[in-house]
């Protein structure tokens, strides 16, 4: 491991900022739950009933590709394999969207 | 402590003849108040029961042809009340002459204008209140409860709100529909990279009709109030009478006849949409002009009953109303930050099972790629 306070550090702000991110997301989505359960009109549009899953699905897949980044970082003891690995990660992901 | 009930108040009182819901008690003299649990009108003073009559409830189920009304002006029975009009929200709300508080019932600001008398439609029917004020706070409690990420502390702070009994005026409006229409129907043909939409031209008519499209004659009662609140129990109207609104307050309707059917349509218009596509059929489709006949329109204007309350939490006000038939209740919530943070914080940790697999699966697959793309030798200690 190149820097274990540099490790710690990153993962640290990084969880601080995906948790502020995550709150008005969880609001939403909590909203969305809710609204599907207990409404019975049309009162809420489709796009109020999707955007709570469609935040917390995007946020979701982002914690995913940062976890396996540090998981790499751990793993190698070193910051740039784990940068060249999320790198082809998502050049996969794009090459994969742009196919569908 | 004396265990003797104060003297009644004296029903002679010029407002009290004045107003039509006074109802003194034949033992007392004391108002007499509808009592949702007994169904009947109960004495304030000593609880006697008076039996509301229940009248023809064809009455209340009768449908008025709604052009006939729109071109004729008013045919209906109409009633003057005096009423206050809050300047926050727009509710006008039928001012009790034993009420001191000039809150609005709907936004819980001060209404700080004049009582004014107002004309309206007398409704024909109404929902009686069923749930008691004691069993509305129980369920508002319950559903608080309920809230995932909201407040510590909430249903303390909710529970020392007063709750207003209200009765909401709706219209209710049904219609025959015709709709000729054409259009494009989308059909997916082949499989795979040689999948392509083919598409038809189609033309068509859908009939159909529509029961009771509830239109809230409040413009203070949003349609997410209304929606959240719903069912109602409509097939269970009683004929209007004014010893139900005994100790209640009335909303006088701020949307009138027309306003609301203009509304209605919008809904109608939409449900038509959905037939349409239906009747196209196939994977898409394409509306490309959709003409629809309205006939046989009719209405009814009642009056459905809400529990209201307005509670504070951390300096913000948050409204909540208990459908006065079903107990359904809906209402504005607060959220803690910090609860949800937290919240996020634990799904951003669960993630690390995905993350973890993740990267230990395609490891293998990624390193020699990368050994190629850099020639740094092997990052991997072991």
């Amino acid at each position: 491991m190149d820097s274990w306070v540099q490790f710690a550090g990153s993962l640290l702000i990084v969880m601080g900022g995906m948790a502020l991110i995550g709150i008005p997301l969880l609001k939403s989505l909590t909203l969305s739950i809710e609204g599907h359960r207990e409404f019975k009109g049309d009162s809420m549009t489709r796009r109020e009933k999707t955007r709570g899953w469609l935040g917390a699905l995007v946020w979701s897949l982002a914690a995913i590709v940062i976890w396996s980044f540090f998981v790499d970082w751990l793993r190698a003891g070193n910051i740039e394999y784990a940068q060249d690995a999320l790198a082809y990660r998502i050049e996969k992901i794009m090459e994969s969207a742009s196919r569908n | 402590m004396s265990q003797t009930p104060p003297p009644p108040p004296s029903a002679d009182t010029p407002q009290a003849k004045a107003d039509k819901r006074a109802f003194p008690c034949p033992n007392c003299g004391a108002d007499l108040r509808f009592d949702p649990g007994a169904e009947a009108l109960k004495c304030t003073h000593c609880e006697a029961e008076v039996d509301v009559p229940h009248l023809d409830d064809e009455a209340a189920q009768e449908e008025h042809d709604l052009r006939s009304q729109i071109a004729s002006g008013a045919t209906l029975e109409t009633v003057e009340t005096p009423s206050l009009n809050c300047t926050t929200c727009g509710a006008s709300v039928e001012f009790d002459s034993d009420e001191h508080s000039r809150l609005c019932p709907f936004c819980d600001s001060a209404i700080v204008a004049d009582v004014t008398m107002q004309r309206n439609i007398v409704p024909q029917g109404l929902l009686p209140f069923k749930i008691q004020v004691k069993e509305a706070h129980e369920l508002m409690h319950t559903w608080l409860l309920s809230r995932w990420f909201a407040p510590d502390g909430i249903t303390e702070d909710s529970a020392k709100e007063n709750f207003n009994g209200i009765y909401v005026p709706t219209w209710t409006y049904d219609a025959y529909t015709s709709t000729a229409y054409t259009g494009k129907r989308g059909d997916y043909r082949g499989s795979g990279k040689n999948r392509r939409i083919h598409w038809t031209r189609v033309s068509g008519t859908v009939s159909g009709s529509f029961d009771d499209v509830l239109v809230s004659g409040s413009q203070s009662v949003s349609v997410e109030f209304k929606d959240a609140l719903a069912p109602w129990p409509l097939r269970d109207l009683e004929t209007y009478q004014t010893e139900f609104l005994a100790g209640f307050r009335a909303e006088n309707h701020t949307f009138g006849l027309e306003e609301g059917y203009n509304e209605s349509q919008v809904f109608m218009r939409a449900k038509i949409r959905d037939w349409v596509r239906a009747d196209i059929g196939g994977s898409k489709q394409i509306i490309s002009s959709a003409d629809t006949g309205f006939s046989k329109e009719t209405f009814k204007h009642i009056l459905l009953p809400v529990w209201i309350t307005h509670y504070t939490l951390e300096g913000e006000r948050y409204r909540m109303s208990v459908n006065g038939q079903t107990g359904k209740v809906y209402g504005q919530r607060p959220f803690s930050k910090k609860k949800l943070a937290v919240g996020a914080l634990v799904g951003f940790i669960s993630m690390v099972v995905v993350g973890g697999l993740i990267s230990v699966s395609t490891g293998p697959n990624i390193t020699p790629y990368l050994y190629q793309a850099s020639d740094e030798g092997d990052w991997f200690k072991d």
